[in-house]
C-alpha cells in the first residue's frame, strides 16, 4: 500500500528531467528580460510610440509567466486541490487590487503625493498646546486671533529649482520670540537666508560678495545681519531663534545672483 | 474512535475539509503575505520618481549583478524541488546534499544582497536619505528577511536530515519548508522586474515631470 502510494506521487509530480526542464525555461525568460533591457543589446526603447509603450507591459508578462510557473509545477499547485488555488489567488488578487488602488488613488490627484502632501499640510500646532488650552475658553474672540499669539513659529521653503523663496512677506509677533524654519527643497542650489533691517539688503548682498563662499557669502561678524541660516546643501532644513523689535525687516539669499530674486520682507508687530 | 482524532501513523489525516491543515496554514499565510509585500511593492511604485534628493536608481542600481543573484535564486528553487523528491525517494544522501545546496544557494543571495546595500550606502543612500531609499530598503530588506528566515529554516531540516529523519513519511516537513522557499523566490520574480527592469533607469524629477 506504501508502496502505490509513493508510485502515485511519483506519477503526480514531474521527474528530475521535466523540473531540470522547467529550471531552464525559467532562466532563458530570465536572460531574455536581461537582454531587453541591457543598454550594451542597443533595443533603443524610445525609437518609437510602440515600443515605447510596450517595453513595461512586456517585462511584466515575461515576469508574470515565470510567477506562474514556479507555482503551477515546483509548488505544485495544479497538482494540489483546487482550494488552495482558490485560498492563493484572493491574496495575490486581493494584493494586486489594493496595489491598482493606491496608484489609482496617487494618479489622480496627478501621480505627485509629495507636493500634493506640502499643498494640503496644516501647521503643525504641537508646540503651542498650553496656549490653545488657555485660549479655548476665550476662543470666541476670533477676530484677531494673531494679537493673542505668543512666539511665532514661521516656515520658509524654497520652490523647487526656481530661484524663488515659497512667501514673499513674513508676519511675526514683536517682542516675543521668533522660531524660523527654514527648508531648501531645491534638488540642485544651495541657499541661505539672512535677515537684516529693511533697507540693509543690498548692502549686505555686496559685502557678502566680497567676503565669498568661504564665509557662506555673508561679512562675518557683519552687525546689520540680525537673523541667519547658513548655506543648506538641497533638501536640508535648518532652525533659527531670534527675537525682534516692531518694525519692517527684508530677507534675503546672499548667494551670488540668488540675491537678485530671492528676497521677503518680515513684518514684526506689536502685542497691543 | 480514536481515529478520528489520531493521524494513523502520519499516513492519513481526517480533517473537514480532505486537505492536510499544516499545508492548508501554510497557502492561507503566503496568501496573506502577497498582501504584505503588495503593500510595500505599491508604496514603492507611489514613491517611484518622487525623490528630491540623489542618489536616484539610474545612478546605483546595478541589473547585471542583480541578474547574477536572481539566476542563484532560481536555482536555489531547483534544488528545492529535488530535496523534496529525494525525501519522497527516501535518499537520504540526496536529502542532505539538496537541502544544504538550497540553503547554500540562499545564502549566496543574501551575500548579493549585503554587498548591495553596503555599496548603496557608500553612494550616500540609506533608509533616510529620500523617498527611493525609505522604500527600496523597506521593500527589499523585508524580502531579505525572508531569505533569511527561510535558510534557518532549511538548516534546521538539514540537520533534522542528518538524524535521518526524514523521509517520505515525513516529506511534508520538506515541502511546507518548500512551499515557503519557492514563494520567497516568485516575490523576488516580481521585486526584479519592477525595482530594477523597469524602475532602475529612473532619473531624478526633473526627467519624470519630463516623462
Amino acid at each position: 500500500m506504501a508502496a502505490s502510494h509513493d508510485e502515485q506521487h511519483t506519477t503526480r509530480h514531474p521527474s528530475f528531467a521535466q523540473y531540470a526542464f522547467i529550471a531552464f525555461i525559467l532562466f532563458v525568460i530570465t536572460i531574455v528580460e536581461f537582454l531587453l533591457i541591457w543598454e550594451r543589446l542597443g533595443i533603443d526603447w524610445e525609437s518609437s510610440q510602440a515600443l515605447a509603450h510596450s517595453k513595461v507591459p512586456i517585462l511584466i508578462v515575461l515576469s508574470a509567466l515565470k510567477f506562474a510557473i514556479v507555482i503551477m509545477f515546483y509548488m505544485h499547485l495544479k497538482f494540489e486541490s483546487r482550494l488552495f488555488t482558490w485560498i492563493f489567488l484572493a491574496g495575490l488578487g486581493l494584493a494586486f487590487a489594493a496595489g491598482i488602488a493606491v496608484l489609482g488613488i496617487f494618479a489622480s490627484i496627478g501621480g505627485d503625493p509629495r507636493s500634493y502632501a506640502e499643498a494640503n499640510a496644516v501647521p503643525y500646532a504641537g508646540h503651542g498646546e498650553e496656549d490653545l488650552h488657555e485660549e479655548a475658553p476665550e476662543s470666541s474672540h476670533d477676530a484677531e486671533p494673531e494679537l493673542v499669539m505668543a512666539p511665532t513659529d514661521l516656515g520658509i521653503s524654497v520652490v523647487s529649482d526656481a530661484l524663488e523663496f515659497d512667501a514673499g512677506s513674513l508676519t511675526a509677533a514683536a517682542n516675543k520670540g521668533v522660531t524660523l524654519t527654514f527648508h531648501n527643497a531645491s534638488t540642485v542650489y544651495q541657499h541661505n537666508w539672512v535677515l537684516v533691517r529693511s533697507g540693509d539688503r543690498e548692502s549686505v548682498v555686496e559685502d557678502g560678495l566680497a567676503a565669498g563662499e568661504g564665509t557662506g557669502w555673508v561679512q562675518t561678524d557683519d552687525q546689520r545681519v540680525l537673523a541667519q541660516i547658513q548655506l543648506l546643501g538641497p533638501g536640508q532644513t535648518e532652525e533659527v531663534r531670534f527675537n525682534l523689535e516692531p518694525g519692517a525687516y527684508e530677507f534675503v539669499c546672499t548667494f551670488p545672483a540668488h540675491n537678485l530674486t530671492m528676497f521677503g520682507e518680515l513684518e514684526a508687530v506689536a502685542d497691543e | 474512535m480514536a481515529h478520528s482524532v489520531e493521524p494513523a501513523h502520519g499516513d492519513h489525516e481526517y480533517t473537514t475539509t480532505g486537505l492536510n491543515h499544516r499545508k492548508l496554514l501554510m497557502w492561507v499565510f503566503l496568501s496573506s503575505d502577497c498582501l504584505f509585500f503588495g503593500a510595500l511593492i505599491a508604496t514603492y511604485m507611489v514613491y517611484r520618481g518622487q525623490s528630491l534628493v540623489g542618489p536616484y536608481p539610474d545612478q546605483i542600481i546595478d541589473v547585471p549583478i542583480t541578474t547574477i543573484s536572481t539566476f542563484v535564486l532560481l536555482c536555489s528553487s531547483f534544488a528545492m524541488v529535488q530535496a523534496l523528491a529525494a525525501t519522497n525517494r527516501n535518499d537520504q544522501r540526496g536529502i542532505q546534499l539538496w537541502l544544504l545546496a538550497t540553503a547554500g544557494l540562499g545564502l549566496i543571495f543574501i551575500g548579493f544582497q549585503v554587498y548591495e546595500f553596503n555599496l548603496f550606502k557608500n553612494e550616500g543612500l540609506t533608509l533616510g536619505t529620500n523617498l527611493f531609499g525609505a522604500t527600496f530598503f523597506t521593500l527589499t530588506g523585508f524580502h531579505g528577511a525572508h531569505v533569511t528566515l527561510g535558510i534557518i529554516w532549511l538548516l534546521g531540516l538539514f540537520f533534522v536530515a542528518r538524524k535521518g529523519r526524514l523521509g517520505p513519511k515525513t516529506s511534508l516537513d520538506v515541502e511546507i519548508a518548500g512551499l515557503y522557499w519557492h514563494f520567497v523566490d516568485i516575490v523576488w520574480i516580481v521585486i526584479f522586474t519592477l525595482l530594477y527592469l523597469v524602475a532602475g533607469f529612473d532619473t531624478g524629477p526633473v526627467a519624470h515631470a519630463a516623462g
